[in-house]
């Protein structure tokens, strides 16, 4: 994978055009690989576009703006992000706070702040700053880090998970958490903890149950068997497997997915829009696809390999093992494989601030690799 | 030993890079996990997903097939299916419902039960179907609409076929009627059939031939989206319209036959003796099916169902009215065959009859008394005393066993529903119906057709069909033919049931030319219908309706028109060669017998032309 992922930026030879790239900061291979993604993405959400024709104009304003801020944020070397991490981490806190103070609802969660010329969601910020902030912490420690020093984690950890399930968005608060505990697992806790952590989370699960919102748990249950109520919640995820299977090897044709243009697929353009890949292009369509996001995340993984300081490693290393946990579960979600958990599929679904969150993150994995000391 | 300001920088890297190392494991197991299940949803399962897909995708809209047509012997349309006018209004293409009713009510009056009715079928519908306001609309009222039609958006006017009986009341008991399929009917109907249909047959040959009438709905196989709504059509499958039907039922003999009861009370059947075949059919009063299609409201159901008259009381199949003395010829022919009496056997007849040691005495209707009286003149004089003497002697079992033997006491097994089998009296019957033993007196009223006694006037044809057979008997029945929409014809052939045990030619000779004298004789009771053209075998018979005291005298004018007697007739024409038996009951009345001379007549005269 190395040879396959790693030469183009990292050879024994840096061409002029290699140059080119290091001083615009960019890393070409990962922006291919992700307009590649984001093209494949889009081909699939022009299929919805026939229900809603300002979706397209909308999506392509987003990614322009996506793609603008990551190339911004490319250009700052990471040095600085640590410098900043406190603060950003602190900010986001204050933020999620007055969410649930003054934001108001959408879709069932009090997620949104109004700030008069921009609504966002703050949650979003934490996407970032979380695992900023824990790479930043460990990276002050020797590593592996030590239980007493896990245990700070945690406990940074769960103070804006906290905060987020509240709005509630299990969704948005299992990525977040899932984004810290990767700097832990790569700050190298040790497996004995990391066993410990699975059967007391195993212990636990039984009181999680009891504080789970009704909706919450009955996607467990109708994920555990979708047919018992094929009418409710059962239904999404029926409709999905229908439609992927329905597919077949070569799928029923650009714009001639029945499931999704008859609407019998929820969500077709959102979280639901592997779905559509699937039954419009079929196996040989979404094989495509997984090739794309598993080339983007062994380009990730060699980046946080290849970092030159601990911070940027741990860094890299969430950001990239995060977005790749988004893609197991959306798309484990949408063929059945895990319960219905609100999560876009990275970089495809329609809306939201993800799309423009998960490129900033790309941007800094960039400014990592991009910003490299280079001996020689 | 930690010291967080010397960092080992080198064991940090290592330590890293086993951690992606175990990531990287992770990563590629949960990738071959996610195109294993692709795999398996794709390539495995892909016709089981692609069936439930086309499932989802396509719906059949049931077209409802035609009702088959019912046509009479001659083929006169007797059923039609005509195109019917709805207002309908579509739930989503209309703002205020409630609104636009009362806009709609100053155009074209609505009622309230139509309204309610409509709230209740709103619930069951889609949005975008059309739900019916107002049904049966007439073009005038159709076209008002159509005028004004701009001004309401989301309402239609729709056309569809609806059920019509063109001759109203004239054939109601026999044909019947369809209406709409109520609940209960729903739990017992298979609906695929019934999918496009909202009516069935609910009394009468509409009910008996429901499954040769109904036909199979056909389908457009559309594609619809999640909502039901349709997106295209894309195939279309015709239904299979119903089965016509040919009656036996001769319309003109119908209407003369109705003519002929001069709006009185009672029932007329008329058989081809030869095949069965019921040529006319008539309880009256009928009802005006019609109204049971268009949804009949309370009132008039109420109206209909608690008048005296009962028009809606299927007479023919389930009044059970006395024989009366029509069952003289019968019992006669037993007597004779079973060697009771001679045909020169005679009595005397002093006007009554008295049982020895028994003070009462048994009336004869002749009250001055009939004279020496042998089988013959018993028959054509319709004299009670003779049959008071002959049944004293031969006791009520072999009575019980004649009528049995000409279908008392059990349905002719014509093709409607709901025929009753009156009452075959005897010991075997008292005993179970009433837990008494049997009495001589009951067996001299029995023997005059009085009494426990009690037949359908489908029973009394049916017996008039045997007399005119001698003895043979054919299932009565009202479809002749089916024909199915590709021409095929299914003919309806003659059942012919068991026949009587044998009885000797000379008997019936005796009883046939007894009952020609019944009206052609010059003492005959029914000599006043006599007829230069052809010979008519017959037997009156008067039903008492209420029992006078023994010293009471019968006076028509001065009892209530519902005691008075009812005037009986069977009988058959031409008696050398019956080619019409019928049998004839007016109830309170007098007059069957001239009911009977037109009904001849008609359809002789038309037969022989």
């Amino acid at each position: 994978m190395k040879s396959l992922l790693g030469l183009s930026s990292y050879g024994r030879n840096h061409t002029l055009q290699n140059r080119f790239w290091q001083q615009i900061h960019l890393d070409p291979l990962l922006l291919g690989l992700l307009i590649a993604l984001i093209s494949l993405g889009l081909v699939v959400l022009a299929s919805s576009d026939a229900q809603d024709p300002g979706l397209m104009q909308r999506q392509l304003m987003r990614i322009g703006l996506a793609l603008f801020l990551m190339v911004v944020v490319a250009q700052i070397p990471i040095r600085y992000y640590s410098l900043a991490v406190p603060w950003l981490y602190g900010i986001s806190l204050l933020l999620l706070i007055a969410v649930l103070l003054i934001g108001y609802t959408s879709n069932g969660a009090k997620s949104w702040l109004n700030l008069g010329f921009i609504r966002f969601q703050p949650s979003e910020l934490m996407k970032l700053a979380l695992p900023m902030l824990i790479a930043y912490y460990f990276s002050k420690k020797q590593l592996p880090c030590s239980f007493k020093e896990a245990c700070v984690g945690l406990v940074l950890i769960a103070i804006p998970c906290f905060l987020i399930a509240k709005q509630p968005d299990l969704g948005t608060t299992t990525m977040i958490a899932a984004s810290g505990c990767f700097v832990l697992f790569l700050a190298g806790l040790r497996w004995r903890y990391i066993l410990g952590a699975l059967i007391a989370a195993a212990a636990l699960a039984p009181i999680l149950w009891n504080v789970l919102h009704e909706y919450q748990r009955g996607r467990v249950l109708t994920f555990l068997n979708p047919e018992s109520d094929p009418l409710g919640s059962g239904y999404q995820i029926i409709q999905s497997k229908i439609a992927i299977g329905s597919g077949g090897l070569f799928g029923k044709g650009w714009m001639n997915g029945t499931q999704s243009h008859l609407e019998f697929l929820p969500e077709a353009h959102t979280d639901f829009v592997f779905a559509v890949l699937g039954e419009e292009f079929g196996l040989l369509g979404s094989l495509l696809m997984l090739i794309l996001y598993a080339c983007i995340i062994l380009r990730g993984l060699y980046i946080s390999v290849h970092a030159q300081d601990t911070f940027s490693r741990l860094l890299a290393g969430s950001l990239i093992l995060t977005f790749c946990f988004y893609v197991f579960i959306n798309i484990g979600m949408v063929m059945g494989l895990f319960p219905v958990v609100g999560v876009p599929l990275p970089l495809i679904s329609y809306g939201g601030t993800s799309i423009v969150t998960l490129l900033a993150g790309f941007g800094i994995l960039m400014s990592i690799h991009t910003h490299r000391k280079l001996v020689g | 030993m930690r010291n967080p300001y010397l960092k080992n920088h080198l064991a940090e890297s290592q330590l890293f890079r086993n951690r992606v190392f175990v990531a990287g494991i992770v990563i590629i197991v949960f990738f071959l996990l996610l195109v294993g299940r692709l795999y398996y949803l794709q390539i495995q399962q892909f016709t089981t997903y692609s069936t439930l897909s086309e499932q989802n995708r396509v719906t059949l809209l049931p077209v409802a097939p035609n009702r088959g047509l019912i046509y009479d012997r001659n083929g006169v349309l007797l059923v039609e299916n005509i195109p019917a006018y709805s207002l309908q209004i579509i739930p989503e293409k209309v703002n205020n419902i409630s609104e636009t009713i009362n806009a709609l009510n100053e155009i074209i009056p609505i009622t309230e039960d139509e309204q309610k009715n409509f709230y209740q079928q709103l619930k069951l519908r889609r949005r975008f179907e059309g739900v019916p306001l107002k049904v049966n609309l007439d073009e005038q009222t159709a076209a008002k609409f159509s005028v004004n039609s701009y001004k309401f958006p989301g309402v239609k006017i729709s056309a569809e076929l609806m059920r019509r009986y063109p001759y109203q009341d004239i054939f109601s008991h026999s044909i019947g009627y369809v209406g709409r399929i109520n609940e209960q009917e729903m739990t017992q109907i298979d609906k695929t059939i019934y999918s496009a249909t909202q009516y069935i047959g609910k009394t009468g040959i509409e009910q008996y031939y429901e499954a040769q009438l109904r036909g199979m709905p056909g389908y457009q196989h559309a594609e619809t989206n999640v909502r039901g709504r349709i997106v295209r059509i894309l195939k279309n499958e015709a239904p299979t319209h119903g089965n016509d039907l040919y009656l036996t039922i001769d319309h003109p003999l119908q209407i003369d036959s109705i003519i002929a009861m001069e709006g009185k009370r009672g029932t007329v059947v008329a058989l081809d003796p030869k095949t069965g075949a019921i040529l006319t059919f008539i309880s009256a009063p009928g009802f005006d099916p019609n109204l049971f299609v268009e949804g009949i409201g309370q009132n008039t159901y109420q109206d209909l169902l608690n008048s005296w008259e009962r028009p809606l009381f299927n007479r023919v199949l389930r009044g059970q009215y006395p024989p009366a003395s029509t069952v003289k010829p019968m019992i006669a022919l037993q007597a004779l065959q079973l060697g009771f009496v001679t045909p020169e056997y005679q009595i005397s007849d002093p006007g009554f009859y008295r049982l020895p040691n028994v003070k009462r005495a048994y009336r004869d209707w002749w009250k001055p008394g009939h004279g020496m009286v042998n089988v013959h003149k018993a028959i054509v004089e319709s004299c009670d005393t003779y049959f008071y003497a002959i049944s004293n002697r031969m006791g009520i079992d072999p009575i019980t066993d004649i009528m049995k033997q000409f279908g008392f006491g059990e349905i002719t097994g014509i093709d409607l529903v709901g025929e009753l089998k009156g009452v075959l009296p005897g010991k075997e019957w008292k005993r179970a119906n009433l837990n008494e033993p049997w009495y001589p007196g009951e067996t001299l009223i029995t023997a005059i057709g009085q009494g426990f006694t009690l037949t359908t006037p489908l029973q009394l044809a049916q017996m008039s069909m045997m007399l005119a057979n001698k003895g043979e008997r054919i299932q009565p029945r009202l479809v002749d033919y089916i024909k199915t929409p590709e021409g095929e014809i299914i003919k309806n052939e003659p059942v012919h049931l068991d026949s009587l045990p044998p009885k000797e030619e000379k008997h019936w000779a005796l009883i046939q030319q007894a009952t020609r004298d019944v009206v052609g004789g010059a003492r005959g009771t029914a000599r006043r219908i006599n007829n230069p053209d052809f010979a008519i075998a017959g037997k009156t018979g008067t039903a008492q309706v209420f029992t006078l005291g023994q010293n009471e005298k019968y006076n028509a004018n001065l009892l209530k028109e519902h005691l008075r007697d009812h005037s009986l007739f069977i009988g058959y024409a031409p008696a050398d060669d019956p080619q019409i038996a019928l049998a004839i009951v007016l109830e309170n009345n007098t007059g069957a017998a001239d009911v009977a001379q037109k009904i001849f007549e008609s359809y002789l005269a038309r037969i022989n032309q």
